[in-house]
């Protein structure tokens, strides 16, 4: 028997690299999810995760260090926020 | 944007009343989620234990980036400071607040949250609060040592007289005309929305809870009645002043009877639901049938399963919102041989109003006060047969977690917590009350 594929459509399915359960820590939506702003998971919406290790939406996090009352802290273990050494300020925001 | 807080806000808000926490509450109206209410039942072997503490919680549109304010509600209409950091006119200094002046990294962060706010709060009230207040840390003189006896001794008793028995004369419209206060918060402005009522979300639950620990509360008092006459003036503390502090005396005797009759008056409250929902019955309303249907489902749905427990359930006199429940005690378990008479009476708002449950037959159970009530924590409140379960759980349960806020017999869970000895004697009761329950019936 031959068969022959006429059209084909590929389905992917993706996920960040994260436990399943957790939540992000300032909006408490799954990370799977987006931040209480956007509509759309994925490159819209992505996490960021500190060098302190403690990750959130990109949105949730700018939103806390735009803060002048964060100073620039992780809401988590407060300290200071950098992303792969570099602060804030050198990060452009989406 | 504004919506970014109500999700984060509701989120919390079902997460704790979807817990097992029986020391918190929360509770919103449907028209304003940021404004919240919280109640807090006072720390077991605190001066504040099993009392009820609520909270004004107001948040922002910029919540969770900065924190909600947090008044205190109990204060005895503006004139009791409960706390060193709670203030008679509301108040709460803490510093995840930004109220009080805090070390680094104590200070509100977006991470926080309302239930990290009530924990915080809950801790304040400790078993020594004379130390919360600044400077009082370290205080251990001898006039310092006798003042923190005074300090916990007065707060123990404006902890049972405002926030438990005059909550529950106010609930129950038992009334004496009381002095209007000094200085009136104006919390409840923000809750008045025209001719609305007062938002009270905790009247249910603080029966039901005052009904658990009523005999934790004339333990309590007769107690300390021996310690502090009637007529005995509070001591003033060094940091109270003027329009900030805890004034007044010792008036355990009238205490006492204002508890037996807040109870009495809780049962007269139990037992008028049968007429009441007589009257729903005649008038054909829902929730009328909608408790007779329950009532069948469960009859039907435990004939069917008879590998589980042996119950028996039936309605006295007809009447849905009165049920006896018959439990047999299961064989090979403490309750073996036991034959155990329950009511169940419910309220016409029912499940605004959650059934209240009394042991007929007498047993000698932790989770079951000398007075037959029952202390357990139904999973889906609008259901009768999570009721039920939840019940035959409570007294089934042979290693549960520790709670203090289920010791509603404190004999019985004295033995039960105590060590390997005091555990043999609590089986051996609880073993003699089963044996002499099959005679009772």
């Amino acid at each position: 028997m031959k068969v022959t594929f006429k059209s084909w459509n590929a389905v992917a399915f993706w996920r960040w690299d994260m436990p399943a359960d957790d939540v992000c820590g300032i909006c408490r939506n799954p990370y799977e999810s987006t931040c209480s702003k956007c509509k759309y998971p994925g490159d819209d919406c992505p996490l960021l995760v500190g060098d302190c290790n403690h990750s959130f939406h990109m949105h949730c996090i700018f939103s806390w260090l735009r803060q002048e009352s964060s100073q620039e802290k992780c809401p988590m273990c407060r300290q200071r926020m950098s992303f792969n050494g570099l602060p804030r300020c050198l990060i452009q925001e989406v | 944007m504004s919506n970014q807080s109500i999700l984060r806000i509701t989120r919390e808000l079902g997460e704790i009343q979807r817990g097992s926490d029986l020391s918190l509450a929360v509770a919103c109206r449907d028209i304003d989620v940021r404004q919240v209410r919280a109640l807090i039942i006072g720390p077991p072997d605190t001066p504040y234990e099993f009392g009820f503490f609520e909270f004004a919680v107001k948040f922002t549109k910029e919540y969770p980036t900065k924190a909600p304010s947090v008044t205190a509600v109990t204060t005895n209409l503006g004139r009791t400071r409960f706390n060193p950091n709670i203030y008679a006119a509301g108040r709460v200094c803490l510093s995840i607040l930004g109220t009080w002046r805090g070390e680094r990294g104590e200070e509100w962060s977006s991470a926080q949250g309302l239930e990290s706010i009530l924990i915080s709060i809950q801790s304040l009230m400790s078993s020594n609060p004379y130390e919360n207040e600044p400077g009082f840390e370290d205080a251990n003189s001898d006039y310092d040592k006798k003042n923190q006896e005074a300090y916990v001794a007065k707060i123990r008793h404006e902890t049972l007289r405002i926030s438990v028995i005059e909550r529950l004369e106010d609930y129950l419209g038992i009334g004496q005309e009381r002095v209007p206060g000094v200085t009136v918060h104006n919390v409840e402005e923000d809750y008045k929305n025209g001719t609305e009522k007062l938002f009270e979300p905790f009247k249910d639950l603080c029966k039901r809870r005052f009904l658990w620990y009523y005999e934790s509360y004339l333990q309590s008092i007769e107690r300390e009645a021996k310690r502090h006459k009637d007529g005995d003036r509070f001591e003033k503390m060094p940091f109270e002043g003027p329009g900030n502090s805890m004034d007044g005396t010792f008036q355990y005797s009238s205490l006492k009877e204002r508890l037996q009759a807040v109870y009495e008056k809780l049962n007269e409250e139990t037992l008028s639901w049968a007429i009441e929902g007589q009257t729903t019955v005649q008038k054909e309303m829902s929730i009328a049938s909608n408790l007779q249907r329950q009532f069948e489902q469960i009859v039907e749905n435990y004939k069917e399963n008879n590998d589980s427990i042996t119950l028996d359930l039936e309605l006295v006199d007809k009447n849905p919102f009165v049920w006896q429940l018959v439990i047999f005690g299961r064989p090979m378990t403490n309750l073996d041989g036991g034959i155990f008479r329950i009511m169940i009476y419910l309220s016409p708002k029912f499940p605004n109003e959650l059934p209240r449950i009394k042991f007929e037959t007498p047993i000698f159970h932790h989770r079951i006060s000398k007075n037959g009530v029952l202390c357990y924590n139904p999973t889906r409140k609008d259901d009768m047969k999570s009721h039920i379960e939840s019940i035959i759980e409570a007294i089934e349960e042979e290693s549960p977690a520790y709670d203090p806020r289920t010791l509603v017999n404190p004999e019985a869970a004295k033995l039960f917590w105590g060590t390997a000895d005091d555990k043999k004697i609590y089986n051996r009761r609880l073993r003699r009350s089963v044996q002499d329950s099959a005679d009772f019936c």
